[in-house]
């Protein structure tokens, strides 16, 4: 039978001990042998914060199982997620042909490198702002008045304009400056 | 008699910013690029304003619906 490559994510509940998220991954792995395919990959998330409440809990433990098999593979191994009550959700998806599955793998963890460095740099620089403000707010009144507003629709996708905060940053402090 | 007074249109023309940046890749799994896609009340934002090309537009629509289902995105506001 031809074989394809899939990748599924699956939640399993972040309560469950470890003993049966290894029974769960194992069984997977089980599955996935007895019709002759191959696991490729098995990436463990870690529990993470859902977005919104499965089965009443708040957080989830994901793991995401990149695999070559056939389409047997796969109903096998939905159908015994589905009975197995930890697994909260699964989803699983046909990959790219075109593109070798190991390569979008590594191509997924730079990403997620390249977002861990911006959170850490963003990070930095509301740290630095913040130590500004709070110098600025023991010396010069805080500069009060209104700043900024209504900007567009509330709906409207927020933009971060890192450029223009640091401009405002510079002219602020020379009129707390005058003010003295 | 009707005014066909042409409205004068503004705005610049927005590029696709897959299409620009060709890092930036649409993947289901990558929820924090689908949320600069999102409203804050977790709705995808249109095409008119987002600037993406109908190719990726689809692209992230079907993304987003994926995450959507694993609880990476939100189907509406989040509670806090």
């Amino acid at each position: 039978m031809e074989t394809r490559n899939y990748e599924t994510v699956f939640i399993v509940n972040p309560g469950a001990s470890d003993a049966k998220v290894a029974e769960v991954n194992t069984r997977n792995q089980q599955i996935i042998q007895s019709t002759k395919g191959k696991v490729l990959h098995l990436d463990d998330w870690g529990k993470k914060r859902m977005a919104y409440q499965i089965n009443k809990e708040l957080k989830g433990h994901y793991f995401c199982l990149t695999y070559e098999a056939d389409t047997r593979c796969v109903a096998e191994l939905e159908r015994n997620m589905r009975i197995n009550e930890d697994v909260f959700r699964f989803l699983t998806v046909k990959l790219d042909e075109k593109v070798d599955p190991m390569a979008a793998i590594e191509a997924y963890k730079r990403k997620l490198e390249a977002h861990a460095k911006r959170e850490k740099e963003r990070a930095e620089r509301d740290a630095e702002k913040n130590a500004e403000r709070a110098e600025r707010g023991m010396t010069g009144g805080g500069g009060g008045g209104f700043r900024g507003g209504f900007k567009g629709r509330h709906d409207a996708p927020a933009a971060p304009v890192p450029a223009l905060v640091a401009e405002d940053e510079v002219t602020e402090t020379d009129i707390a400056v005058e003010e003295e | 008699m009707a005014t066909n007074i042409p409205k004068k249109n503004f705005s610049r023309k927005k590029a696709c910013k897959f299409c620009t940046d060709k890092e930036m890749s649409i993947d289901y799994k990558d929820y924090k690029t689908l949320n600069l896609f999102l409203t804050e009340r977790s709705k995808i934002v249109p095409r008119r304003i987002s600037g993406n090309c109908a190719y990726h537009q689809r692209n992230l629509t079907t993304a987003v619906k994926r995450a959507r289902t694993l609880a990476l995105v939100g189907f509406v506001a989040s509670g806090d």
